[in-house]
């Protein structure tokens, strides 16, 4: 079936099966391989992107679902001046080690900074809950994204 | 990785539309947010000839708040159960519940019907929804029915949802003055809750004037309602936990993969123990 979905601002248009999986249609028909596939059912939050505002795991989502949605992913989240906020942080402050959950974390920490009132190490701790790191020790992440929501 | 197998998706926007496609399926599988109905998919564990998906029909997008009692729709997301419910009790239970259910972004997919309608035991609503005597509100091609949530779930996995009907939503009433507890035991590696507590009390001047309490999770299977409103003294907080153990001790529970069943009973001993002091120590 075709399908119209509007990824960082671009439509993409492709006539796909209705069983593919938004990860696989954001990485495979729009190429945009930032979004990453971990454990595929959806605990890792590699995949992590945002529907229409929301943090959704694409690993767990029907591409056709995400019909008439506005996505961004990773890519999506940096400007003209480059990396965000929250991605620029992670990096300067050597949050990440091996990178391959970055993209969980720069979504969900851009959604906490948008959204989130009174953030506090707490409730950056239980927002993070949906994507896992394997190599760091999650203190620096939840720091580094403490700070950035308290500095905003 | 994991590729679903072959099936027709089918995007309905009327109730009408949804009664008349569910009727010509012969293996329909309903999905509004995705979520778990997809990894099934993903694990081939379901095959459907066709997969409905009813989140564009209106009637299941809306929350009413009328003078005593509440409806929520069927597709409304779990995360946003916080921000739209009134601040009496009944739904204070509601959103303790729902805000356990994974993490935010599963919450802002998840919806309430599939957390009702898939009859996991490790699902969270039905056992706080039992706890407060919620209604499902079901939906098929000549009417609506109600029906209390605690008679919803037959066994595991299985609801009373016949073929061609839909759970349109839940119904509550409204319930002021009340403490609420919601408590459960969760085995990461199993990705499964051994046992969900939902209690809900009020006291006024160390009288009991009213207690209910639903046990959920693996260890019993689906949503088990008890009235405690007999006790009418927090004193006998003792004596109550006891009766709560012994019905407890008279439950079927099996020895299985998620544990002994001497195990589970520890864990709701333990749950039911936290609930208690919870609503009822002053």
């Amino acid at each position: 079936m075709k399908i119209k979905l509007n990824i960082n601002g671009t439509n993409y248009e492709s006539d796909v099966e209705p069983r593919m999986l938004l990860v696989d249609f954001i990485r495979d028909v729009a190429g945009l391989k930032g979004t990453h596939v971990g454990c595929e059912t959806g605990s890792c939050g590699s995949c992590m992107v945002l529907l229409d505002g929301m943090p959704v795991k694409s690993c767990l989502m029907l591409a056709v679902q995400a019909e008439g949605k506005k996505i961004i992913t990773v890519e999506g989240l940096s400007g003209k001046n480059g990396l965000n906020k929250v991605q620029k942080a992670l990096s300067e402050r050597k949050a990440l080690q091996c990178g391959f959950c970055a993209a969980g974390f720069s979504i969900i920490g851009t959604w906490i900074l948008d959204n989130e009132e009174n953030v506090d190490y707490q409730k950056v701790k239980e927002d993070i809950a949906g994507v896992v790191c394997r190599c760091s020790g999650y203190d620096q992440i939840i720091k580094t994204i403490t700070e950035v929501a308290k500095n905003e | 990785m994991k590729i679903p197998p072959n099936f027709k998706y089918i995007r309905t926007y009327t109730l009408d539309e949804y009664y008349e496609k569910a009727n010509q399926i012969s293996l329909p599988l309903i999905i509004s947010g995705g979520t778990v109905a997809v990894l099934m998919l993903k694990n081939r564990l379901i095959r459907p000839e066709a997969v409905i998906d009813i989140s564009q029909i209106p009637e299941l997008n809306i929350v009413k708040i009328n003078k005593d009692d509440v409806f929520i729709g069927a597709n409304t997301k779990l995360y946003k159960l916080k921000d739209i419910l009134p601040n009496d009790s009944a739904s204070e239970l509601i959103v303790k519940s729902a805000s356990t259910v994974g993490d935010i972004a599963i919450r802002s997919m998840g919806s309430v019907g599939g957390n009702v309608c898939l009859g996991d035991p490790s699902n969270d609503l039905p056992v706080a929804l039992t706890a407060i005597d919620a209604q499902a509100v079901i939906g098929k091609k000549d009417g609506i029915t109600y029906l209390p949530i605690k008679n919803f779930y037959i066994k595991p996995f299985k609801t009373v949802l016949n073929k061609g009907e839909i759970l349109l939503g839940v119904n509550y009433k409204m319930l002021n003055g009340y403490r609420t507890s919601y408590k459960k035991h969760f085995i990461n590696f199993l990705d499964h809750y051994v046992g969900i507590v939902a209690a809900i009390a009020k006291i006024e001047e160390n009288v009991i004037k009213d207690f209910k309490m639903a046990i959920g999770g693996e260890a019993v299977g689906k949503p088990v309602k008890f009235d405690l409103s007999e006790f009418s003294n927090v004193d006998e907080i003792k004596i109550i936990k006891e009766r709560m153990f012994d019905y407890v001790n008279t439950m079927h529970i099996e020895n299985n993969r998620f544990g002994t069943a001497n195990y589970k009973k520890k864990v709701l001993y333990t749950l039911i123990s936290r609930a208690i002091d919870e609503v009822l120590k002053l």
